[in-house]
């Protein structure tokens, strides 16, 4: 074992007790310019959100497309710059250190894991390239025969055959690619990894592989994961905590299973019960249902928009259980609809029997 | 309506940057031709001619912006001198009398190509593996590698000249003044055909191997696999659901390919003595008449400026996406 | 042909509009449906090696070496100075002069060896400083963004547009004569061309995540824009530099034909322009007018074959396809090979026969074969496979992509297209036999019988027609009723469905994903079919919509009563709608059983693979595992009855532990 991988195992360590947010969002808001030169409008993607990865944690950033939840991580990995908001890494506020582009520096503590792996890896360059790349800029590689062991390193660790260091990306598998995509960001041996939607282009059966290797990551080496998704079952199965959104705004967080159990934003719920699970006992009553999805998924993106409340003041983050924020004036704690939504008691069997 | 308007104002950008141009030349090229010009020529001339001459060709003392502004306010009102070549016509007068000329040579020419063309490269994209798709693409590109006015010298000498069934040049016969006759009208086919046909003959084999390629790429669309689903008719799949669709990067290629037609079509001009502006574009260059030569291009270039802004309001009928934004 | 015709061709078939390839290397190929361009930039190495091997290409280049030596060597071949008078006027080819002379004694071969020297030189020389212009806006407008790119565009547009030959002649006449002013002139109208083509090329691949995962890895921007880019426009630079040099040459004969170069220089345009200007064809002279024209023509020919092999090789499609011997060309190009044989005797240990469903089957597929034959290889996309759908039975088929599952509802429609072949088995409807039938009873069997929901309703919809044409075509072609009729039909349909009657006028662009969905499903009830086939219909939408689509088309099943063969790699989603389903892997069913049987005991390895990619939403937490990448099943058995209508495909038990037991497929790859 290298001493980098001692100083990871060692930083592991301490994680779990500091559970300080190694990235601290706060306020990010992005607009996107539409229209040509004459026509020029705003499209906001993110309105003020507030978010923290902390050291050690797998935080799940789910919602649906154009929630704005890439937009999140191309705003951490510097790949847009925000409108406006803080962004804190290890208490930094980058955005004022770094405001035109990203240091080097800042590279080697953030990477990012994109969706399409068939997109992610340049064609014209091999595996070698790629990881060679991003340890010798970094620094993690200064001689020829270290270079050549922190390849078969990482490697390893993401069970790659070590062959395919030759291989061209249109020659590997979406499993294999996305594993290279992976090793690429582990060689800067970074503090957080942006992972967004890493597994929806892959092929079924090597999805959960992926995220198990993400979660091995984690444990061994402390590395911090946002895990952006569209699939609240993967959500659930990884991450620690899992922060909802819904039209660029955080509508829900909390820690996943208990967010999971008993959703209590309305947007939260319809997306739950959405979800087709088999082995769920009861299916959600459809009347409800319906009425739940004409409320979210109604004129304006608020389903109790009718009562003006939001328009006059802007809802505030309620805390349902330390830990545990939704963003709604309508929150009323146990919510008994969204409880039954996914009653595992076997109360609701009848139902369906 | 937003998209013609800014089509719009790109096109007057673009005339205005040929019409600059057309400023710039005389008065930054070296070597001064426009004086070898009036040295020839000057004898002529009346002294409110060579004045205007003078403005229009910078051989004045007027500071540069002046003779600009000057410069534009001619352009825009037709006052762009006298012809050198055909003097003391007016340069206007010259390009009124045989633009007629152009326009039927070349607008006859490009219409036969472009049906012609796009519907053998949609039946060769449907028959795959078909004559049409294997053994008639390269032959027209061979044909098409030809210049112009090499084919249109070798059309004339083996039908014209050799084989005698068509005149050798002008647009009518000798001796005949036009009229709205069916004499004339024939006569005037006849001395058609020729250049006619040597354009459509070069330039068919880009528009069907244009056509072809996108037609390959629309037929693998889902859309067509659901017509077929759907069970309609084959004609029906093929020109409502796939050539449709296939037109739509035609459209936008015809308006960009049209100056190389037109240039195709001055040289054709040129060999057939028909009495077009490149015929004229040409004895403008051999007689040093700078002022003809100007005039020529910036009326060729109007022309293709608005024939792509006609595209590109049929683009916006044929295309409802665009109709929105 | 111009640039532009050529370059544009090349544009449309190269960047962009690609997406993914779907199968993994050593699996069959992907259902043949969205076959689309690669849209993958082709790595240089294989580029050029596949560039060689087509005959086009090589052809080409053939041509254009012979004309480079020819004028490498044409001092050595005709010494001396061309234009000298060696004979008398006018002469026919002869020994003496092979070509002949022109109208003042010159020999004519020697002009044009001569010739091509200079002709090749502009031509190659004009190619080269658009293409390097075109390269440098394209790589500018990608570094500098927003302001800088719309200038460039501006510009690069706006001298397209201008008439390239009465510049080239106005031009021509303010400079002083001389070949460098042709070449001048000749790159100041030729690079705009070069510019627009690579100048969106140069974007598309800007906004590629492989660059933006370079920046994520900390490379700075030069190293982006030459090393992450620059590789990946070597094609269709190339193409484009073609383009121009097929331009440079021809421009360069015109311009000098009208006299406007230098006419004292010996090239194929010069001589043309003397020819022409000494009366060559009207004295019967050809000799002195043919050999040049010839050459120019030799040489556009060359590149544009040149060129056109670079559009093949980076889109295969374009390159013609055999016909096939055998088999009956089916409308789309599908091809079936007639004379399969009676399946009905081979491989009796299925579980066609034995579903207890229905005593007469909707649909009966047996042993089922698919091949893909391509040039070198021939892949089985669907391998003996045999299921049945009873009267109303929703029968699931899930699998990843590339496993066949497409290929199987293509071929049920006989939709497949060339290189698929359906090779063995039947398809039967209701007694008839699908795959035998005459164009026009397939025409009138396709959606009246059976119809499909394709897995995209964007790409399914013709986004040039209204969707209520779209739904009254089906109507004015199966029940031949007036348009006016087929709309008011169509409004209903619509409103079946949900959407307002309104919506018959608008274009698929201007509804959302899952109103378009709607729209395909109402358009597939629409003449009532007792078959349903739905192919991912669900998969490009978000999950609230999915199961909106979903409740959908259970209500409409309730209603009409149709038959479903409903397609998808999420488990969950199929067992939860399903009555029985089936597995597949490689072309091949691994497993079949009654939905509910499947969720409770998966027994194939590879079906619980696929289970546990979709983790619970409630329980404890517990660790799943997936195929490892590179774990492949091969040689398949047939299916073995392992309880009543539950069928595996043997594998290697033990059943017990699952974890040892995927550890050991590994093991054994």
């Amino acid at each position: 074992m290298s001493a980098t991988t001692d100083n990871a195992r060692e930083r592991a360590g301490t994680v779990a007790a500091d559970g300080a947010p190694v990235v601290e969002i706060r306020g990010l808001v992005k607009d996107f310019p539409v229209g040509g030169l004459l026509s020029r409008g705003r499209f906001r993607a993110l309105g003020g959100i507030d978010l923290d990865v902390r050291r050690g944690e797998i935080m799940a950033l789910v919602g649906e497309s154009g929630s704005g939840k890439s937009t999140i991580a191309r705003c951490v990995a510097r790949l847009e710059q925000p409108t406006s908001g803080t962004l804190r890494v290890d208490g930094v506020d980058v955005l004022a250190a770094e405001p035109r582009r990203a240091s080097r520096a800042y590279r080697a503590k953030v990477q990012m894991v994109f969706q399409d792996p068939f997109g992610s890896l340049n064609p014209a360059h091999r595996v070698e390239h790629f990881l060679t790349r991003a340890l010798v800029l970094h620094g993690r590689a200064t001689s020829a025969s270290t270079l050549k062991r922190r390849l078969t390193e990482l490697l390893d660790t993401v069970d790659l055959d070590h062959a395919l260091l030759d291989a061209y990306p249109h020659e590997l598998s979406g499993g294999q690619r996305q594993r290279v995509a992976i090793a690429r960001a582990l060689a800067v041996e970074p503090e957080v990894i942006l992972a967004d939607e890493p597994t929806s282009m892959l092929d079924v059966s090597v999805r959960i592989g992926i995220l198990n290797l993400m979660r091995r990551l984690r444990d061994e080496r402390g590395i911090s994961l946002l895990y952006i998704t569209h699939d609240l079952a993967a959500a659930r199965y990884i991450a620690d905590r899992t922060t909802v959104m819904f039209a660029g705004e955080v509508v829900e967080a909390g820690e996943s299973t208990a967010l999971m159990a008993g959703p209590a934003h309305p947007y939260t719920r319809l997306l739950l019960s959405a979800v087709p699970d088999p082995r769920r006992a009861g299916t959600f009553d459809p009347a409800e249902r319906a009425a739940l999805r004409a409320q979210v998924l109604g004129a304006t993106t608020c389903p109790y928009a009718a009562d003006g409340r939001c328009r006059d003041d802007a809802p505030v983050h309620h805390v349902v259980e330390p830990g545990w924020t939704v963003r709604c004036h309508r929150y009323r704690p146990h919510a008994e609809v969204a409880r039954r939504a996914l009653d595992v008691s076997g109360t609701a069997t009848a139902q369906t029997a | 309506m937003l998209f013609v308007l800014r089509r719009l104002g790109f096109y007057l950008l673009a005339f205005w940057v040929s019409v600059t141009l057309n400023f710039l030349l005389p008065r930054f090229m070296p070597g001064d031709p426009v004086s070898r010009m009036f040295a020839r020529s000057q004898s002529r001339m009346t002294p409110e001619q060579i004045t205007q001459l003078q403005q229009l060709f910078g051989l004045d003392d007027r500071p540069l912006w002046q003779q600009y502004v000057d410069y534009l306010g001619n352009v825009f009102t037709g006052e762009m001198g006298v012809s050198i070549s055909r003097f003391p016509t007016p340069v206007v007068e010259v390009i009124a009398g045989q633009i007629g000329w152009t326009l039927l040579l070349g607008g006859t020419a490009l219409l036969i190509a472009v049906v012609v063309g796009n519907l053998l490269g949609i039946l060769a994209a449907w028959r795959r593996g078909g004559f049409l798709d294997s053994m008639l693409p390269p032959v027209l590109v061979f044909v098409g590698s030809f210049p112009y006015f090499w084919l249109a010298m070798g059309a004339l000498y083996l039908f014209g000249v050799s084989l005698g069934w068509f005149p050798l040049r002008h647009a009518f016969s000798a001796g005949t003044s036009p009229a709205w006759t069916g004499e004339f009208v024939s006569d005037v086919a006849v001395h058609l055909v020729l250049p006619a046909v040597t354009i459509v003959v070069v330039s068919v084999g880009g528009w069907m191997l244009a056509m072809r390629n996108t037609m390959i790429a629309t037929n693998a669309e889902d859309y067509i696999v659901m017509a077929e689903a759907k069970g309609l008719r084959p004609g029906r799949i093929m020109f409502r659901y796939a050539a449709r669709n296939a037109m739509l990067p035609a459209v936008t290629s015809f308006g960009m390919s049209l100056g190389f037609v037109v240039g195709g079509a001055l040289l054709t001009e040129v060999v057939f003595a028909y009495p077009g502006v490149g015929y004229q574009l040409l004895a403008a260059v051999q007689g040093l008449d700078y002022p003809l030569m100007q005039g020529i291009f910036l009326t060729i270039t109007a022309a293709v400026l608005i024939v792509n802004f006609l595209v590109d309001i049929v683009y916006v009928r044929l295309d409802p996406r665009v109709r929105v934004s | 042909m111009s640039v532009t015709e050529s370059t544009s061709a090349s544009l449309g078939a190269a960047p962009g509009a690609g997406s993914r390839p779907k199968v993994p290397r050593d699996l069959t190929p992907d259902a043949p449906a969205p076959a689309r361009p690669s849209g993958r930039p082709t790595p240089r190495r294989g580029f050029l090696r596949s560039l060689l091997r087509n005959r086009k290409a090589t052809l080409g280049v053939g041509i254009l070496l012979l004309f480079g030596a020819l004028a490498l060597l044409a001092p050595l071949l005709v010494p001396g100075d061309p234009t000298v008078i060696t004979g008398s006027g006018s002469q026919a080819p002869s020994a003496a002069h092979l070509l002949g002379t022109t109208a003042k004694g010159q020999d004519v071969l020697a002009l044009t060896l001569w010739g091509a020297r200079s002709s090749l030189a502009v031509g190659f020389l004009v190619g080269l400083a658009a293409t390097l212009v075109g390269v440098t806006v394209g790589l500018a407008a990608a570094y500098f963004g927003k302001v800088t790119d719309d200038v460039l565009s501006l510009v690069t547009n706006v001298f397209l547009l201008l008439p390239g030959l009465p510049l080239l002649v106005v031009l021509a006449a303010f400079l002083p004569p001389g070949a460098g002013t042709v070449v001048v002139v000749l790159i100041v109208t030729g690079w705009a061309g070069a510019a627009r083509v690579l100048r969106s090329l140069a974007l598309s691949i800007r906004a590629k995540d492989f660059v933006a995962a370079a920046t994520v890895t900390g490379e700075g921007s030069g190293w982006i824009m030459f090393r992450e880019i620059l590789p990946n426009m070597a094609s269709i630079v190339m193409s484009t530099f073609l383009g121009v040099v097929i331009f440079g040459i021809g421009s360069q004969a015109g311009l000098e034909f009208l006299g406007l170069g230098d006419v004292s220089v010996v090239s194929w345009g010069t001589n043309l322009y003397w020819a022409s200007n000494d009366g060559a064809l009207m004295v019967g002279a050809w000799w002195a007018f043919l050999p040049s024209g010839l050459c120019i023509a030799l040489v556009a020919f060359a590149l544009s074959l040149l060129n056109y092999a670079v559009d093949e090789v980076t889109n295969p499609r374009l390159r013609v396809p055999r016909r096939r011997r055998a088999g009956v060309h089916a409308p789309g190009g599908g091809t079936v090979v007639s004379g399969v044989a009676d399946a009905a005797t081979s491989n009796a240990t299925s579980p066609a026969s034995a579903t207890g469903h229905s005593p007469t089957p909707v649909l009966e597929v047996r042993d089922l074969t698919v091949e893909y034959r391509g040039e070198n290889r021939t892949v089985v996309g669907a391998d003996r496979v045999s299921f049945t759908i009873g009267e109303g039975e929703v029968f699931g088929l899930a699998g990843e992509s590339g496993c066949g599952k497409s290929t199987v509802a293509h071929a049920i429609m006989r939709l497949l297209r060339a290189p698929a072949v359906i090779t063995d088995g039947s398809v039967r409807f209701c007694g008839r036999d699908v795959l035998a039938m005459p164009d026009d009873e397939l025409r009138s069997f396709r959606w009246r019988d059976v119809a499909m929901v394709f897995q995209s309703a964007m790409n399914s919809l013709n986004p040039v027609m209204t969707i209520g044409d779209q739904i009254a075509d089906v109507y004015t072609t199966h029940e031949r009723v007036s348009r006016s009729e087929a709309l008011r039909r169509a409004g209903d349909l619509l409103e079946l469905v949900k959407i307002e009657r309104s919506r018959l006028r608008a274009y698929p662009h201007q509804l959302s994903g899952g109103m378009r969905q709607r729209v395909v499903i109402a358009m597939a009830v629409a003449l009532r079919p007792r078959l349903l086939i739905m192919d991912e219909p669900t998969t490009a939408l978000d999950v609230v919509v999915q199961q909106e689509i979903m409740a959908q088309i259970a209500d409409l099943r309730r209603e009409l009563g149709f038959a479903v063969l409903f397609i998808t790699h999420d488990m969950s989603l199929m067992i939860e709608l399903s009555d029985r389903m089936a597995v597949m892997y490689g072309g091949r069913f691994v497993e079949s059983a009654p939905a509910a049987t499947i969720l409770a005991e998966p027994r194939h390895p590879y079906t619980r693979a696929l289970m546990n990619a979709f983790p619970p939403l409630t329980g404890p937490r517990t660790e799943l595992r997936g195929l490892a990448d590179g774990v492949r099943f091969t040689d398949i058995g047939d299916l073995v009855e392992v309880v009543g209508g539950h069928w595996v495909a043997p594998h290697d038990e033990p059943d017990d532990d699952r974890h040892d037991q995927l550890r050991d497929e590994e093991a054994s790859e």
